[in-house]
């Protein structure tokens, strides 16, 4: 028989229960709209009942509030992150193509074929007046235009590498933040939850940030259960939390977290020629290698990476052919010894100067996975060889003899075309149509009866411009001297147009009339032959054509998957809010539903009272 | 699926944001009426769009400059041709008036002095220039055809070493000869004195010989060659004794062989003998080449460059500079050609060669020479008529005058025939060149008619590639219109949904 004070008991156990299923109503409700909130369900036992050793047995003994959790699917949280990785991808490349896409776009007015149509233009007026010295000066100044549209779109192009880089450094910033925040919010949950208690909305918290960092770069989330390592069957309610990023490498291991940091390359130290200085090498503090061109890694990081370091899958790859030393006489009229390493090529964007990327103010070199430096390089023709003065490398020193026959490179091969990429190209069409240029202006006779002089140049790093002997592969560096940047008209001819070889050459004694145009009608033709110059199997002029069909479909790509990410990642937010949000209507049935609850009790309380009332003060009195 | 009030905010967001995205392209389209705003909207308009601009904007440089330019430069030598055509014609009724037996010296004079200023302001016409750039000199536009008054400057020399004419066997004439020897210098003061003269003395006969087209040249010695053979020619001491000694090469038995070069009057003689074995050595068809040096010019003589192959020396305030013409180059390589479209060119210029030959200059100096023999001559004959009606009949002195006077007389006859056939020959000859002209003027006219034809066709160009362009880039407005009007609505309508479904909640009652 139970105590006659049981029911009040019971009904005691519904209004705790119905005060905690309000509470958590109240705190669902007021947590509707905060963002990675889950929706909290109290889970309600009938508390067990009580052997009364009577005719009727057990009675029930009320309600047991056993846990307030919050219900969340973990299946949902991993494609999240998977998709949102993906999705962070390509936002930030969809941004950055856009932006490329706004340089290279030909609005009719300062674009690469405007100008290049002016220029065209300019040549078929010299062609109607060639005797004419303003003729030749329109024709100059409209060349002009068109390195000053590289040496802008070079100068734009750059400024674009130097954001992404310090964007890259922001997302480095973000991980690092983020793991902090993580490993101490593992060790909260694990105080709170060893007690037997959920950690709810510190749970919340924590798959925010990872909502977060996946965003930034791809995660992988692993849980384990600690168990008693004397009894490994018992769980303590503690749990490890291991956070791995950019395909596999550890972050965060339940309260430890790495952290990565950022070193800008020294000045003139580069991986492509065309590179902004103080571009950012990712370490991991801890002095491991954080491979930022990994296959597996994905998220915004490695679209900045792409958009930064693309290069198209053209990068330096050769072999050792032999490492010697060679003894170099100072200024001071000291010797001292170099070691030089020879490296052959086998790829023919590496055979041909025109196309040639590496950096000619010094790098790094990888050699069968040591990192060497080198200060500056030779390319030998006949050979298809590269010999590298190498420097010594605070860490590694120089490469020795044992290193003849390994692979070497100087950059990873990335199949994206990012800044890089439009660099190269740009440079591959001023170099190769330059030298066709050149050769026909310096193959002619100017107006003062001289053999004509070049047209295209660059300026050099300190002052003045490449000499018509700079360019010419016998003699200098040939035209990989030039770049979008320092593309430049040849200064005497913007002083004197007379001096542009327009006339064809016939012999040392005799010149052409003033009237002949055999250079400018040769020039005309190069603009739109694909026989005199081959630009990616189109002629000179298709030169935007073929660019802008790269960055319009990489732009368009990236705008698509973008797109498409997103979509998913509604969808994907949708399937996870809907069994994690908090629906008002829900809890406004919960509300109904627990306030008659408590009311009902409330009322067995009192029934209760009186029941007593009527027992105590008024039965057998 | 457990839907909850947030997927349905998340949901209704989305679709308006679509709705938005939408509306925003449809409003740009409409704005810009281009379909695409960036590349990447569609890559493959874009791509044609910068195809087609430049088709459009060739055709544009073709239509807008290139055809008008062609069209001046070939309406100026239109013109210059026209008035060559007129001085020809005018020269062509000067020699018609001229080839009469009854005119005498005066009358000839005046003639030969009016056809003198018609051969200036031909050669004249060939110094047109537009802006500034003669329009027959080839690629020489900066150099005049015929030699300004710059030759009068003193500072200034023109030597040319070297001009190599090329002549073929046609291109020898034959001259009139008349030895006046005997009469030579006889006058009214001297004719007792002079030397016996009969008849018999004057005697007449015909010389081949190459006029070349300068006179007045600078050595005395010539070289003529052809088929890899160089044969020489004498100097002659007067051109008087050159066809006296080819005369009497001929007269002799057999006919010697003699060629002799006179540089003051530019002419090289050939005995018959030695014309024949000339003729026998060549074809039609090869090419003799003559070469010699010039180094005196006067106002109007046409320069040698536009014609010839030939080097130079022009020496300016002591400076001199040598300079080759049309060694490597054809001379008649020299024609300037404009694009007018893709693949098609029209040429501008005509050259000297095709319209202005040296000839007409020529054949003056012969008409000069003969006309000063037949002045001399004339005043002879005068001097004897006058003297004899003086002298009585059979007296010696007579009887001298009278012999004198008939061989003045013969001279006289021989002269003045032969004058009236060269002035008859200068209407063949002025006729003849008036025919080339009038090719050159036709030539002119054709491609005068064929750049018309080439400009209309390619204002169609223009406007077809327009049209592409437009079909390409622009919308079509009403389409879009349409579109909008759907998407506004749509929008209203997502707006509405909206609004209604996030309004009420159960809360509302509670």
């Amino acid at each position: 028989m139970p105590s006659q004070f049981f029911g009040l008991y019971i009904a005691g156990s519904g209004l705790r229960a119905s005060n905690a299923a309000l509470n958590t109503t109240a705190n669902n409700i007021s947590n509707a709209q905060t963002v990675g909130y889950s929706r909290q369900t109290v889970t309600q036992e009938a508390s067990n009942a009580l052997r009364t050793f009577t005719t009727y047995g057990c009675a029930g003994a009320g309600v047991d509030t056993i846990a307030i959790e919050r219900v969340r699917d973990q299946f949902y949280n991993v494609k999240y992150w998977d998709n949102n990785c993906k999705y962070g991808e390509y936002e930030v490349k969809e941004y950055y193509c856009k932006t490329i896409e706004d340089y290279f776009k030909d609005d009719g007015k300062t674009g690469f074929k405007t100008v290049f149509n002016n220029m065209s233009a300019a040549l078929q007026s010299i062609v109607s007046n060639s005797s004419s010295e303003s003729t030749k000066a329109q024709f100059i100044s409209s060349a002009k235009a068109l390195t000053d549209y590289f040496n802008n779109m070079y100068g734009n192009l750059q400024e674009l590498q130097k954001d992404v880089n310090l964007e890259i450094k922001q997302n480095v910033d973000q991980i690092n933040s983020i793991a902090e925040k993580i490993a101490t919010l593992n060790k909260q949950i694990n105080v709170i939850e060893l007690s037997g208690a959920k950690a709810n909305e510190l749970r919340d918290q924590r798959e925010k940030l990872v909502d977060e960092l996946s965003e930034i770069v791809d995660v992988d989330i692993t849980e384990y259960d600690i168990t008693d390592s004397n009894d490994p069957d018992r769980k303590t309610g503690g749990t490890r939390y291991v956070v791995q990023i950019a395909g596999g490498q550890p972050l965060v291991d339940a309260n430890d977290y790495n952290t990565l940091t950022y070193t800008a390359r020294a000045t003139g130290e580069k991986v492509n020629q065309t590179d902004v200085d103080g571009l950012y090498d990712i370490h991991w503090s801890n002095g491991n290698e954080f491979n930022l061109t990994n296959a597996a890694m994905e998220g915004k990081l490695k679209g900045l990476v792409e958009l930064r370091d693309g290069n198209n899958g053209a990068n330096f790859e050769g072999k050792v052919d032999s490492v010697y030393e060679e003894t170099v006489t100072n200024a001071g009229g000291s010797t001292s010894k170099v070691t030089k390493m020879k490296v052959s090529v086998t790829a023919d964007y590496l055979k041909d100067m025109k196309t040639c990327t590496l950096s000619d103010t010094g790098g790094h070199i990888n050699v069968a996975n040591t990192i060497y430096s080198y200060s500056s390089w030779e390319y030998d023709e006949a050979t298809a060889t590269y010999t590298f003065t190498m420097k010594n490398d605070p860490e590694t020193g120089v490469p020795d003899a044992s290193r003849v026959g390994r692979e070497v490179k100087t950059s990873e091969s990335i199949k994206y075309q990012g800044i890089p990429y439009y660099m190269d190209q740009m440079n591959t069409w001023i170099r190769g149509f330059s030298e066709k240029v050149n050769d026909i202006f310096k193959a002619g006779v100017n107006a003062y009866e001289d053999p004509g002089c070049i047209l295209f140049t660059g300026n050099k790093a300190t002052d003045g411009q490449y000499e018509a002997s700079d360019l010419d592969a016998a003699t200098g560096n040939g035209y990989y001297e030039l770049t979008a940047g320092n593309f430049a008209i040849n200064d005497a001819l913007i002083k004197d147009a007379g001096l542009l070889g327009t006339r064809s050459y016939l012999s040392d004694d005799e010149v052409q009339g003033v009237e002949e145009c055999g250079q400018i009608k040769e020039m005309i033709e190069l603009l739109t032959s694909k026989e005199m110059y081959k630009f990616r199997n189109g002629s000179a002029s298709q030169m935007l054509e073929m660019v802008l069909s790269d960055v319009a479909l990489n732009a368009s790509n990236a705008n698509t998957f973008s797109t498409t990410y997103k979509g998913l990642q509604t969808s994907i937010d949708n399937q996870r809010t809907s069994i994690s949000g908090v629906d008002e209507d829900e809890e406004a049935v919960s509300l109904v539903k627990y306030q008659n609850s408590y009311t009902l009790a409330s009322k067995m309380i009192q029934t209760l009272t009186e029941i007593y009332d009527r027992l105590i003060l008024e039965t057998g009195v | 699926m457990r839907m909850t009030n947030k997927i349905m905010q998340n949901n209704s967001l989305y679709n308006i944001n679509n709705n938005k995205v939408l509306q925003d392209k449809l409003s740009t389209q409409m704005s810009t009426q281009k379909k695409i705003t960036r590349p990447s909207d569609d890559p493959v308009v874009a791509i044609r769009a910068l195809r087609l601009r430049t088709s459009v904007s060739e055709l544009t440089q073709y239509y807008e400059k290139n055809a008008p330019d062609a069209e001046s430069w070939l309406t100026v030598t239109e013109k210059a041709l026209g008035t060559g055509t007129e001085v020809l014609t005018d020269m062509v009724k000067q020699a018609t008036k001229a080839a009469n037996k009854d005119l005498g010296v005066e009358d000839l004079t005046i003639i030969t002095q009016q056809m003198k200023l018609l051969r200036d302001e031909y050669y004249s016409t060939g110094n047109v220039d537009y802006a500034g750039r003669f329009v027959f000199t080839g690629y020489r536009t900066d150099t005049s055809l015929s030699f300004t008054s710059e030759v009068e400057d003193p500072a200034v020399t023109y030597d040319y070493t070297s001009i190599t004419e090329p002549v073929k066997i046609g291109d020898f004439d034959t001259i009139n000869y008349t030895d006046m020897s005997a009469v030579d210098g006889l006058n009214k003061s001297n004719y007792t004195s002079y030397n016996t003269v009969t008849e018999q003395d004057i005697t007449n006969s015909d010389i081949h010989r190459i006029r070349l087209s300068y006179d007045d040249l600078k050595d005395k010695t010539i070289e003529i060659s052809y088929n890899g053979v160089t044969v020489t020619a004498d100097p002659a001491t007067s051109a008087e004794n050159a066809y006296r000694e080819i005369a009497a090469a001929n007269a002799a038995n057999p006919g010697t062989e003699k060629i002799v070069f006179v540089p003051e009057t530019g002419e090289v003689l050939f005995s018959d003998a030695a014309y024949e074995k000339l003729n026998a050595a060549v074809t039609t068809d090869t090419e003799i080449s003559i070469t010699y040096g010039k180094d005196s010019w006067k106002n109007g003589d046409l320069r040698p460059e536009h014609y010839f192959t030939c080097e130079a020396t022009v020496t300016k305030n002591g400076q001199s500079e040598n300079k080759v013409f049309n060694k490597d180059a054809d001379v008649d390589s020299q024609i300037i050609e404009y694009d007018v479209g893709y693949n098609q060119k029209i040429r501008v210029n005509t050259l000297a060669s095709e319209a202005f030959t040296h000839g007409i200059d020529r054949d003056i100096d012969d008409l000069e020479k003969a006309l000063a023999s037949l002045t001399e001559i004339n005043s002879t004959v005068e001097d004897l008529k006058t003297l004899k009606k003086n002298l009585t009949e059979g007296t010696p002195d007579y009887e001298t005058v009278e012999q004198e006077l008939a061989a003045a007389q013969k001279a006289y006859d021989y002269v003045r025939e032969n004058i009236h056939s060269m002035f008859e020959g200068t209407i063949t000859s002025v006729q003849n060149y008036l025919d080339q002209t009038n090719v050159a003027v036709t030539d002119n006219g054709a491609r005068s008619s064929r750049l018309d034809l080439v400009s209309n066709r390619l204002m169609e160009q223009k406007t077809t590639f327009q049209t592409l362009q437009s079909e390409n880039e622009d919308v079509d407005i009403s389409e879009v219109a349409i579109q909008l009007t759907s998407t506004e609505l749509t929008y209203e309508a997502a707006l509405m949904a909206t609004g209604k479904i996030m309004q009420t909640s159960l809360m509302n009652y509670i």
